[in-house]
């Protein structure tokens, strides 16, 4: 009974199939623009205050019963999604399509090492996740190093990394792999440039279709022949920005 | 809750468009249906993972089968806890813009390959006979679009003088046959031809590098990278690959294909600013 389908219309079975397996639990639609739009009218509230679970009354832990509520705010006019634990905009479209993390630090006695992510958000200094490539993803083990498309498209994935090393070593390039789930894509390299006498630094742009659920991973290398024991220091980022 | 549905049920089984609503004896005449106002809310239906949203197809390039009723579609994923809409050809994260409807980007496929033939032993040099044609089809399913409408009938040109950010992506198939030892880099070159009478000028060559075992090992080899040029409007396009060994010994190479797979070669531009 519960899962039956719901026809706010006059239009008998509007998702019927040749199976009868219709993809639809409700449908509230116009059957005719020039007769009147009517719309689907959410709950609303006067301001962001009056919205539940929030100040004092917010949850410690999540509410599992709550993840996707929706209510509108009159004084703002946005539709708001509760995850359970806070609320946040739920249609409004964000302002840019680029997320951007801190890597840890990490050493390397064999030339290559998986970079760790940090999932720390401070818009201040620019480290945000409108992507949500780390949204409910641990901090720790594999997932520490991976970022997780929400979105079928393409990519332009910026690796930034600041190197440092033994006196005479970088004499052949450095640069990073990209992984898609676990298998290598793509190796860039590039002569890094000693720009203050003690720090290699090394800037470079994928790109890549990934589709929704795979996830991305990176690498740095040094080309075969060099040097295998480095250090990627502080300053490190990798910038995600969804193109298309 | 479960009230509120089986009312909801009783009510509308036999498929209604009158004004309806719930938690409320007001009539509301601008709605279909109406969810009463305060600090209770509504929640639509959810979905633990992508993979059991509705139409989902592991075989599909984007994930999703096409399917027109279900446009304007609205699910919940507990994934990364946002609101997903359905555009008839995947569902998308209810925040950002469909990819597909991106007004200042381009994404095309491959419409005919190349061959690359190589020369080895010890030094191997792979040189290409021209460059790879971006001219397939649009295809929503696969995200190739043209809403930058760089697509001639025999060429890639830019139509709005502007500073660009230009994605190059090239999949290799064949290659070495032998056991040799070393390094074998795929380059990609791109290069503009700033007026239809002028030569082909190089903006940028990156190299995409691997040992020769393990292209033996994985198959083909894949290559990109992204860079930001001004480019006038006119201005065509194109990618060309070279691969070459370093230091290798023994065996030799094969002459190199290019993968057709919108996954792995296409071309990309997103106009960042006009001019």
């Amino acid at each position: 009974m519960y899962s039956a389908q719901v026809n706010f219309t006059n239009i008998p079975n509007p998702d019927s199939n040749a199976n009868g397996n219709d993809q639809v639990m409700m449908y509230i639609t116009n059957t005719s623009e020039a007769a009147g739009v009517k719309g689907f009218g959410l709950p609303a509230v006067e301001t962001a205050i009056d919205l539940p679970y929030t100040g004092v009354d917010a949850p410690a832990t999540r509410i599992e019963a709550l993840r996707g509520m929706l209510i509108f705010v009159k004084s703002t006019g946005q539709v708001m999604v509760f995850d359970g634990l806070v609320w946040s905009k739920a249609f409004e479209i964000e302002s840019d399509n680029i997320s951007r993390f801190t890597i840890n630090p990490v050493n390397t006695a064999s030339g290559t090492v998986f970079l760790p992510i940090n999932p720390l958000i401070d818009k201040p200094n620019f480290l945000a996740d409108p992507l949500k490539l780390k949204t409910n993803v641990p901090a720790t083990g594999a997932d520490l190093n991976r970022l997780y498309i929400r979105q079928s498209g393409l990519y332009r994935i910026n690796v930034s990394l600041n190197f440092t090393g033994a006196a005479g070593t970088f004499s052949s390039r450095l640069g990073a792999s990209l992984y898609v789930n676990d298998a290598k894509r793509f190796q860039l390299l590039e002569n890094a440039v000693n720009f203050d006498g003690t720090v290699r630094k090394i800037s470079m742009d994928f790109s890549v279709y990934a589709v929704q659920g795979q996830y991305i991973t990176l690498e740095a290398i040094s080309e075969v022949g060099g040097t295998t024991a480095y250090n990627v220091i502080n300053n490190s980022y990798v910038t995600v920005e969804k193109v298309l | 809750m479960k009230r509120i549905i089986l009312i909801l049920v009783c009510l509308f089984q036999c498929g209604l468009d009158a004004q309806v609503v719930i938690g409320d004896n007001i009539t509301s005449n601008q709605n279909i249906l109406k969810i009463k106002d305060g600090t209770r809310g509504a929640i639509l239906p959810y979905s633990n993972t992508h993979t059991t949203f509705p139409k989902y197809d592991a075989g599909s390039p984007d994930l999703f089968s096409d399917y027109p009723n279900l446009v304007g579609g609205a699910i919940y994923n507990k994934t990364d806890d946002q609101y997903y809409k359905y555009d008839g050809y995947a569902w998308n994260p209810a925040r950002q813009i469909q990819g597909i409807f991106q007004p200042k980007g381009s994404r095309l496929g491959i419409s005919s390959g190349i061959t690359i033939p190589c020369l080895a032993f010890g030094l191997g040099i792979c040189l290409s006979l021209g460059a790879p044609v971006y001219l397939a089809p649009d295809n929503k399913s696969q995200v190739l679009v043209d809403n930058l409408l760089l697509k001639n009938p025999s060429s890639v040109t830019i139509k709005q003088n502007g500073v660009y950010d230009v994605a190059a992506a090239l999949g290799f198939t064949g290659g070495s046959v032998g056991a040799q030892i070393g390094i074998t880099e795929f380059k990609l070159t791109l290069q503009v031809k700033y007026t239809p009478a002028s030569d082909w000028e190089t903006i940028v060559t990156k190299s995409n590098y691997s040992i020769i075992f393990i292209i033996d090992t994985q198959g083909s080899k894949t290559s990109s990278f992204s860079q930001t040029v001004s480019l006038p409007a006119g201005a065509e396009l194109r990618v060309v690959p070279t691969i070459t060994t370093i230091g290798g010994s023994g065996g030799s190479l094969a002459a190199y294909g290019t993968d057709s797979s919108s996954i792995n070669s296409y071309i990309g531009a997103r106009l960042i600013k006009a001019y």
